[in-house]
């Protein structure tokens, strides 16, 4: 992004009106501008002003009590779920091999299903907010993401440096002939394929590759035989929460 | 609020007093209700993006510089964020979602005097600034900070060139920043 077009978009950066790839892409040509930090400050200085115009408005009976609450679950279930941070690597066996062929070793599958399935989206976003604090603190530990969809369940597992994961199945019947279930990751660069695999009538282990460090969410989908990989065709069949 | 001179609840919490973060919450809840409502017009989703917002910033306080930024408009800035990601996740409108923290705060110099200018102004100044702008810079400023729009869809929905929005968007910020500027001379002298 050239300095002409940093300029057309800095009232849009200012007002928090950019995806983050836009912003990036602002923020590396400011920092070594001579100009546009200047015509950012005046900009920033009055969207700053505005976050502070709006009128008070009388809240809604019982509005306050439902709003403290309800912050105070989510908070709480943050707290909780931020402990499941589970050890990756170490205790797992995971049978690597060519995709679809994946045997399941009876002790790893017991170890993850042991963690249980519990909805811990928030947590997920809180790591990946965390980031750094997570990969400084937490080296060598995963973040679960749970999977759920109709009929069946599943937990991913990512290395808190997202270098690796694994993702666990259960209840996911057999892909149909000529069909296969496709592992995406999801971000503001769209959706990208992690692994792929037929499914069975057990628990099933998919190692995952590295993913990438922006992705909010992750799902299944079951795609035809041939497809390029590059997007998801076929219906979702398992998703983290959105 | 606080008493002036002792850390605000904010403070407190963003230094480790879990404790602290109730209190945080009640002295936020009616301004930050106010900043949602203003941008998702609805009360039931208001609420939502009010609790959405702090729950945002429970997990993000630590992120927040007093040297860089100002806490008032650093707080309402992430519930209008927020409420903007609500609001376009809603409609469906748009697939990506802007960063719910405040742009530019990595970029601010810590020697600007603004943080102090915000200490100084009220509600009802910045309102009697926005309302002195041109009516046709008054509305694509409201459009773009109070709904989210972007330049580009303001100039569809206003059916003029995008450059014109531009225009019209950075001489209003511009105007509004400058209108405000006289309480920093006044607290300068």
């Amino acid at each position: 992004m050239n300095h002409d077009q940093v300029q057309e978009l800095l009232a849009d950066y200012a007002l928090n009106l950019l995806d983050a790839e836009e912003a990036a892409q602002v923020e590396r040509h400011v920092q070594s501008c001579e100009t546009c930090p200047a015509d950012l400050q005046a900009l920033s200085q009055a969207g700053a002003a505005l976050a502070i115009a709006p009128a008070p408005v009388e809240l809604p009976p019982g509005a306050e009590a439902r709003i403290a609450a309800g912050v105070r679950e989510r908070v709480a279930a943050l707290t909780a779920a931020s402990s499941r941070v589970v050890p990756l690597g170490s205790d797992l066996k995971i049978i690597r091999g060519p995709w679809r062929t994946i045997a399941v070793g009876a002790a790893a599958a017991a170890l993850l299903f042991a963690v249980g399935l519990t909805a811990v989206s928030m947590a997920w976003l809180d790591a990946r907010d965390d980031r750094d604090r997570f990969e400084n603190q937490l080296a060598a530990r995963a973040i679960e993401l749970p999977l759920s969809g109709q009929g069946a369940s599943g937990v991913i597992y990512v290395a808190a440096d997202f270098k690796s994961g694994v993702a666990a199945f259960a209840g996911l019947a057999p892909a149909p002939a000529q069909h296969h279930y496709q592992v995406w990751s999801e971000g503001p660069y769209g959706a990208r394929s992690a692994a792929d695999f037929t499914g069975n009538n057990g628990t099933l282990l998919v190692p995952l590759p590295e993913l990438p460090k922006e992705m909010t969410r992750m799902f299944v989908t079951l795609e035809p035989d041939g497809a390029n990989g590059q997007n998801p065709l076929g219906p979702e069949v398992l998703s983290t929460p959105r | 609020m606080s008493d002036p001179g002792s850390p605000s609840p904010f403070l407190r919490f963003r230094s480790g007093d879990a404790s602290a973060f109730d209190s945080f919450v009640a002295e936020y809840t009616g301004p930050a209700y106010a900043t949602a409502v203003r941008v998702l017009g609805d009360p039931a989703r208001a609420e939502e993006a009010v609790q959405d917002a702090f729950v945002r910033i429970w997990q993000r306080a630590s992120q927040f510089d007093p040297v860089r930024g100002h806490e008032r408009s650093w707080i309402l800035a992430i519930v209008r964020n927020q409420a903007i990601d609500t609001f376009r996740k809603r409609l469906r409108t748009m697939e990506r979602s802007i960063d719910d923290t405040p742009a530019v705060y990595a970029l601010r110099d810590p020697s600007d005097t603004w943080q102090t200018v915000l200490d100084g102004l009220t509600a009802t100044r910045v309102r009697e600034a926005l309302d002195s702008l041109p009516r046709e810079q008054q509305e694509v400023v409201v459009k773009a900070y109070y709904e989210g729009v972007r330049p580009v869809e303001i100039a569809r929905q206003l059916n003029i060139p995008e450059g014109t929005v531009r225009s019209r968007l950075r001489l209003g910020l511009g105007r509004l920043r400058e209108s405000l500027g006289p309480v920093r001379e006044e607290l300068r002298s």
